[in-house]
């Protein structure tokens, strides 16, 4: 019998299409451990609709048609993902006077299409913006490795209900580390592609020009299926590619034949805790790389997607920090008006070097494939601690977390954070790093990786 | 090092129309001098021959061209504006005034 909990997205489809379990079981069971569950990662439960896609799933497969590659696998979206009849709150309180969408998100319907069963929205940062999912109006998300601590944001809940054995896989998005850094914290894999490789359409945006959405997921195959499901040119993205899908899928055990790997020194080997940088020479090792690249200037990168996103976001919800600044959740709404005042000249200035290290940037994937740097600089802190020591160098948490990943979303390469684990300390992960549209390299990397047993994302207890 | 200081940041408030109370004007110099550090991080490095990019990700044709097509009745036009004054489109003053 199969174990709904730990199964990956793959095992659960290929079990309700050979008839072997019933997707409504599969949903059943899945909205019983969401009930029963201490994460508060979910602020939206859709039992009835679940139930019923999965009626629909299983009519499918007992028609002898096709019900689609996540046929009966329950999944859940980080709460500012368009659910056609339901609200989309993004982690805040104002939104909740807006009407219910009218359709589902670009990628929701996507894997819906699929066969895969939407049981629900999952908590996050108030409008995206934060690293740890302590959300003033929904409280803290729990990290299921230690209830005590963070899981990591902004999207917190998407990777404690994966992490957490809620569902195997749930999507997020990511501005500057929004999903890499919980899936660092809570010790599974995360996916954010590309910027423009996937449509953001029915997503409620934070920062334009700096947001994605991806997935996460517990294993390399679920992860791969997921972004090919996704892949695809949409009008109603105007930052959507038009470059044709390349399934990642059918690539992941193509082994490491050929990729060029190296770790980034500088900025990213120096400012992390010894368990980060520990972390990332592990992966190092046991891919038998000890080439070091360096990207240029990435502390400067890092404080041009500070003012970029401080800029977009408050422009975003200027009429509301207007006229009623006491609904947003105070963590957020300080940077929001920090960012309403920025004079104009320096967000110029930020997107000038952003094409200036673009640039350079570039010219480093000329020698290498895919780069590894540490995802988060220690593993998950205390829920409402305010204050770390990194590297002997004390720091406020909120907006630290994204310091190694802040310098890469903002030139919108794509990276996947692959999870270690050890008995007696918390997960963290290594980002693996590569040149636009190059997913597929990181995929196999991934698979490598997990093949050979260094990465792991197992159900937290 | 430039700093930025209260009576900045309460004349700036009033024009992005914030309303700010007294400890939030201080708090938020702070915050702004902040991001002025990361400002100058920025202005340390010459730049001036690259152009601004808008996105992560350069994406190309978002925008079809301009296409010049006359409409006949000019009349009818003026008169889908919520407001008219004779042959202009009358809006909401939006400057001075204050």
């Amino acid at each position: 019998m199969i174990d709904f909990a730990s199964a990956d997205a793959i095992a659960i489809a290929a079990a309700v299409r050979s008839q072997a379990v019933r997707a409504v079981d599969v949903a059943q069971a899945a909205i019983d451990r969401i009930a029963a569950s201490d994460l508060n990662s979910f602020t939206t439960v859709l039992a009835e609709s679940a139930l019923e896609q999965a009626a629909a799933v299983d009519a499918t497969v007992a028609q002898g048609e096709d019900p689609g590659q996540l046929a009966g696998v329950p999944f859940a979206v980080k709460d500012l993902f368009d659910i056609a009849g339901v609200v989309t709150i993004a982690g805040s309180k104002i939104n909740r006077d807006l009407p219910p969408a009218t359709a589902d998100a670009f990628a929701v319907a996507a894997l819906k299409k699929a066969g895969a069963v939407l049981v629900g929205a999952l908590t996050m940062d108030e409008y995206a913006y934060g690293f740890t999912t302590e959300n003033h109006h929904y409280g803290a998300v729990r990290n299921p490795h230690d209830r005590t601590r963070i899981a990591g944001g902004s999207s917190g809940g998407s990777a404690a209900a994966v992490a957490g054995g809620l569902v195997p896989i749930s999507l997020g998005s990511d501005t500057n580390g929004s999903i890499r850094v919980p899936a660092s914290l809570c010790g599974i894999l995360g996916l954010k592609p590309t910027y423009g490789r996937l449509s953001r359409s029915g997503a409620y945006l934070f920062c334009n020009s700096l947001d994605h959405i991806g997935a996460f997921a517990r294993s390399i195959r679920d992860i791969a299926i997921v972004f090919d499901l996704l892949q695809g040119a949409d009008p109603s993205d105007p930052v959507c590619t038009s470059r044709p899908p390349e399934l990642c899928s059918p690539q992941i055990d193509r082994g490491l034949d050929g990729l060029r790997i190296a770790v980034a020194d500088g900025y990213f080997a120096t400012g992390a805790e010894p368990d980060a940088i520990a972390a990332v020479e592990q992966i190092a090792a046991a891919l038998g790389t000890v080439d070091r690249v360096t990207l240029p200037e990435a502390h400067r990168a890092r404080a041009a997607a500070f003012i970029i996103t401080a800029c977009e976001g408050s422009n975003l919800h200027l009429k509301d920090l207007q006229t009623r600044p006491q609904d947003f959740d105070p963590a957020t709404r300080d940077r929001f008006f920090a960012g309403a005042m920025v004079p104009a000249s320096w967000y110029i200035q930020a997107q000038r070097f952003r094409q200036w290290y673009r640039d350079r940037v570039r010219a480093v994937f000329e020698s290498v494939d895919v780069i590894l740097a540490p995802t988060t600089p220690c593993s998950a802190t205390q829920i409402g601690q305010e204050k770390m020591t990194i590297a002997g160098t004390e720091m406020l948490v909120r907006p630290n977390f994204g310091i190694f990943t802040q310098p890469l979303s903002f030139i919108g390469l794509p990276i996947l954070s692959v999870p270690l684990q050890s008995r007696d300390r918390l997960p963290i992960g290594v980002q693996l790093i590569a040149a636009p549209y190059q997913e597929a390299k990181l995929l196999r990397v991934g698979a490598y990786l997990e093949a050979q047993g260094i990465i792991s994302a197992a159900v937290a207890s | 090092m430039s700093k930025i200081d209260r009576e900045q940041v309460h004349k700036v408030a009033h024009l992005a129309r914030l309303d700010l109370t007294p400890e939030e004007e201080a708090q938020f110099t702070t915050q702004l001098s902040d991001i002025l550090e990361y400002f100058e991080q920025l202005s340390e490095l010459d730049t001036s021959d690259v152009e601004p990019t808008t996105r992560a990700i350069d994406v190309s044709n978002v925008t079809r061209p301009d296409q010049l097509q006359p409409y006949g009745d000019r009349e009818q036009i003026l008169d889908s504006a919520p407001d008219r004054e004779g042959e202009f489109f009358k809006v909401p003053k939006i400057m001075g005034g204050e």
